[in-house]
């Protein structure tokens, strides 16, 4: 981070190589629109060397970027005129194929994601796409922690409820409890 | 157990807690068709964000976003210098200029300690002599002017005399005489001249070798 600060062009390379992918990542997700998405990405990292004399190094790195990320979302999308379309990104993805069905899951939960109130949806993308702990979001957010799990609870609420009143889910299936598995 | 708290299980399972199977749990699945809704979905979503996929990056975001940062930190850099080399010429400038106005003066002592010295006031007293004199010569020319307008009209009686022949430096600052010399003795050469004043003057001025004009100007005063 020193040598960021001086200008090294190789720790400004190294510091991009790292978090690119995450903040890329966080705004499709929030913007579901790859070229916004693309151009926020860049606003962020210009964001991210002006400000960073204001970092303190005694705090984690990542969930100050991440805060830069969400602020820098949010502006966009109150200025944004047009409606967001659904996701494009799925289209390309080469890592692996999705299966059809999953396919129309994850388009319904996308939906569902994209109508949520913007706090429920950062919370809810932060956690279960972006891998963050409570406490990470809590200060990548700037508010308490208690505020972030009950944001995260009822965006899950209204995923499940969606799920279910759009009949992805057989509520007569005998549903065998599953060990519970925190994605990522 | 209350779905209440069922639900609130099945918020932990989605944190990724696993200690929430637990017997209670088991039993208040098979009892209740609801929360067993509630529990399928979860572990549909589950299942849906393990299978999503990650967002493909183009190969040239991350290059475009090092050319930008790298441009705008030289742009930065020039600006900074741009901006010292300003505040430097400034302080320069004003130097110079306090040098060139006196502002400071310094130079070393015999013992070798610089003393700032002040530049001499003016002397007063030259400037106030100076002073006195352009008042004295402006006050004469504004009197030899008003005498030489006065005479104007009188230039048929006294043809070659100019005003400052009837006027002198001590005459000129003196106050008028109260006899008026009358027109027989202003025609012998007489120097002393006071200008006309007022209408009773001019009146005496005259009727002074009218006899019968004068002894009432004499029995009235």
């Amino acid at each position: 981070m020193r040598r960021c600060l001086k200008g090294d062009a190789d720790a400004i390379r190294t510091l991009v190589d790292e978090f690119h992918v995450a903040v890329y990542g966080l705004c499709v997700r929030l913007l579901t629109h790859r070229h916004d998405a693309e151009d926020i990405t860049q606003e962020v990292f210009l964001r991210i060397f002006r400000s960073l004399r204001r970092w303190d190094p005694s705090r984690p790195l990542k969930p100050w970027i991440m805060g830069i990320t969400v602020n820098r979302c949010r502006t966009f999308l109150t200025q944004r005129s047009r409606r967001p379309e659904p996701v494009n990104y799925l289209h390309d993805v080469a890592a692996k194929s999705v299966p059809e069905d999953a396919n129309e899951l994850l388009h319904e939960i996308q939906r569902v994601l994209a109508g949520m109130r913007s706090e429920f949806r950062e919370v809810f993308v932060l956690f279960h796409l972006q891998g963050q702990s409570y406490e990470d979001i809590a200060e990548a957010l700037d508010c308490p922690l208690g505020t972030v799990k009950t944001w995260l609870h009822r965006a899950r609420v209204e995923v499940l409820q969606h799920l279910r009143q759009r009949g992805m889910v057989d509520p007569e299936e005998p549903a065998q409890p599953q060990r519970g598995q925190r994605l990522r | 157990m209350k779905c209440l708290d069922f639900q609130n299980l099945v918020q932990r399972r989605l944190d990724g807690d696993r200690d929430v199977e637990n017997g209670a749990f088991a039993k208040h699945l098979v009892e209740c068709a609801d929360c067993r809704s509630w529990n399928a979905a979860a572990t549909q979503l589950l299942t849906a964000l393990k299978d999503m996929p990650e967002p493909n990056t183009s190969p040239l975001l991350a290059r475009r976003i090092v050319y930008r940062v790298s441009r705008e930190r030289r742009r930065y850099v020039s600006y900074r210098r741009l901006a010292v080399a300003a505040v430097a010429a400034s302080l320069l400038l004003a130097v110079t200029v306090g040098y060139r106005q006196g502002w400071f003066r310094g130079g070393p002592s015999s013992d070798g300690t610089e003393i700032v010295q002040l530049k001499p006031p003016p002397e007063p007293a030259s400037s106030l002599r100076a002073n006195v004199e352009d008042a004295v010569q402006a006050i004469t020319g504004i009197v030899n002017q008003t005498a030489e307008r006065t005479l104007e009209p009188g230039r048929v009686l006294f043809p070659d005399r100019t005003a400052a022949a009837f006027l002198t430096g001590a005459a000129a600052l003196q106050a008028p005489k109260t006899t008026m010399p009358s027109l027989l003795e202003a025609g012998q050469g007489v120097t002393e001249f006071a200008p006309v004043a007022g209408f009773g003057r001019f009146i005496n001025y005259f009727s002074q070798d009218i006899p019968g004009v004068e002894r009432d100007r004499k029995s009235r005063s």
